[in-house]
């Protein structure tokens, strides 16, 4: 009998509990669709510094607005650098198109923000020039699968070209002690290194990567979020809450 | 199960170097023992890291364009892709399904230009619970997706 009352108990303690969850999702929803997502993240400790967002091909060409719906709602959420990855560079070419409907949508809910878009290695014409130093700027870098193993190959070739004029011996010693660090200072003379994602977002009916630099996701956290769709605030949320409530070992 | 009797052949990739001598002369041993052995291939990455992986690959092709081998202009994607560890079986191909167990939803440095267009699966379970239910769980998981590799569908 003392068994089937703690079932009982133990069952209306998880109900109350869901309960509780479901009310404050809820309730963090409420809080993001009227612009107050400072709100909810008033309590999170740990937030990604640098976002990747990865969509599939479909999700480029019929998800544009969407994906200014993401933008603006990291940008809310005070991510600084958010990294925007298609591999057939579909959103690359709608770049200024992003860039001023990002712009308007901040706007429009008075959120503060300046936004620099580049193609991975140089600026897209500024649509916004004015900023102000109270100003919170977030980076957005579009990138595609040239940015990919294609860049660490250009870095690989730019490592043999810095060796020339060297004496054969010289050239054997600098081949033979090379280290992740020539391949970063490599990658950042070719305009290609930027810092890695804490976070990625996969967007799409796989969950893979597809492409994305690889060498920029050695420890990065992958979230498959499923398809692109419209008002996935609290999805978003979620996300980076689960990310925030994560113990990071690193292979400890 | 023996990898003997059932015919595996075992592979180790990674920096054996840095292994304890009897631990590297017994990888060596297992290796020689199988590699004539037509069963499954078993690709074990032990000390291995995926960037250091690409470093070794960059070296191999400074090394051959150096040698006079290789002009600089063939350093490209596939010429990278043909030095790395994991190409020392012509049969072995980039992995279809990533299955991470322990519920960590990293790669966590491993064979990160090889998992560039693998599919995903992380599941919960700890390695030592991961049975074959488990398996057969993250395989219909697997079967379930649309592989496209990002491109529009084609209709």
């Amino acid at each position: 009998m003392g068994a089937v009352w703690a079932a009982v108990v133990w069952h209306l303690l998880h109900a109350i509990a869901s309960c509780a969850a479901i009310l404050q999702r809820f309730l963090d929803g409420i809080a993001i669709a009227t612009g107050s997502v400072r709100f909810a993240w008033r309590s999170v400790t740990k937030k990604p510094r640098v976002v990747a967002i990865v969509v599939d091909g479909e999700s480029a060409r019929k998800g544009r607005d969407e994906i200014v719906e993401l933008l603006v709602f990291l940008a809310a959420a005070g991510i600084r650098q958010v990294a925007l990855y298609d591999m057939e560079g579909i959103l690359k070419r709608y770049g200024t198109y992003l860039e001023k409907r990002v712009v308007s949508s901040t706007w429009k809910r008075q959120l503060k923000h300046d936004f620099h878009f580049s193609n991975g290695v140089d600026p897209f014409p500024r649509s916004n020039p004015i900023r102000t130093k109270s100003e919170p700027r977030m980076v957005v870098e579009l990138l595609s699968m040239s940015d990919g193993k294609d860049a660490i190959a250009e870095a690989a070739r730019r490592i043999h070209d810095d060796l020339r004029g060297s004496s054969r011996q010289d050239q054997l010693e600098r081949i033979n002690s090379l280290t992740e660090t020539d391949l970063n200072e490599s990658l950042k003379q070719i305009g290609r290194w930027k810092p890695d994602p804490e976070l990625m977002l996969v967007f799409g009916k796989i969950n893979s990567v597809q492409g994305f630099p690889p060498w920029r996701i050695k420890l990065t956290e992958i979230i498959y979020m499923g398809e692109l769709r419209r008002n996935i605030d609290s999805s978003l949320s979620y996300a980076l809450q689960a990310y925030s409530g994560r113990t990071h070992r690193y292979g400890c | 199960m023996n990898i003997f009797t059932k015919g595996i052949c075992v592979h180790f990739i990674g920096d054996l170097s840095r292994l304890p001598g009897t631990l590297r002369l017994l990888a060596c041993q297992i290796q020689e023992r199988t590699r004539h052995n037509k069963g499954l291939k078993l690709v074990v990455g032990l000390s291995y890291s995926g960037r250091q992986d690409l470093v070794q690959a960059c070296k191999a092709v400074a090394a051959e364009v150096q040698r006079g081998s290789v002009d600089l202009d063939e350093i490209d994607e596939s010429k990278l892709e043909s030095k790395l560890l994991t190409t020392w079986d012509e049969e072995i191909s980039d992995p279809d399904l990533l299955i991470r167990t322990s519920g960590e939803k990293r790669l966590s440095n491993f064979m990160l230009w090889q998992l560039a267009y693998t599919e995903l699966v992380f599941v919960p379970e700890l390695w030592p619970d991961f049975g074959e239910n488990e398996y057969r769980v993250a395989l219909a998981e697997y079967q379930e997706r649309d592989r496209r590799f990002g491109r529009h569908q084609n209709k």
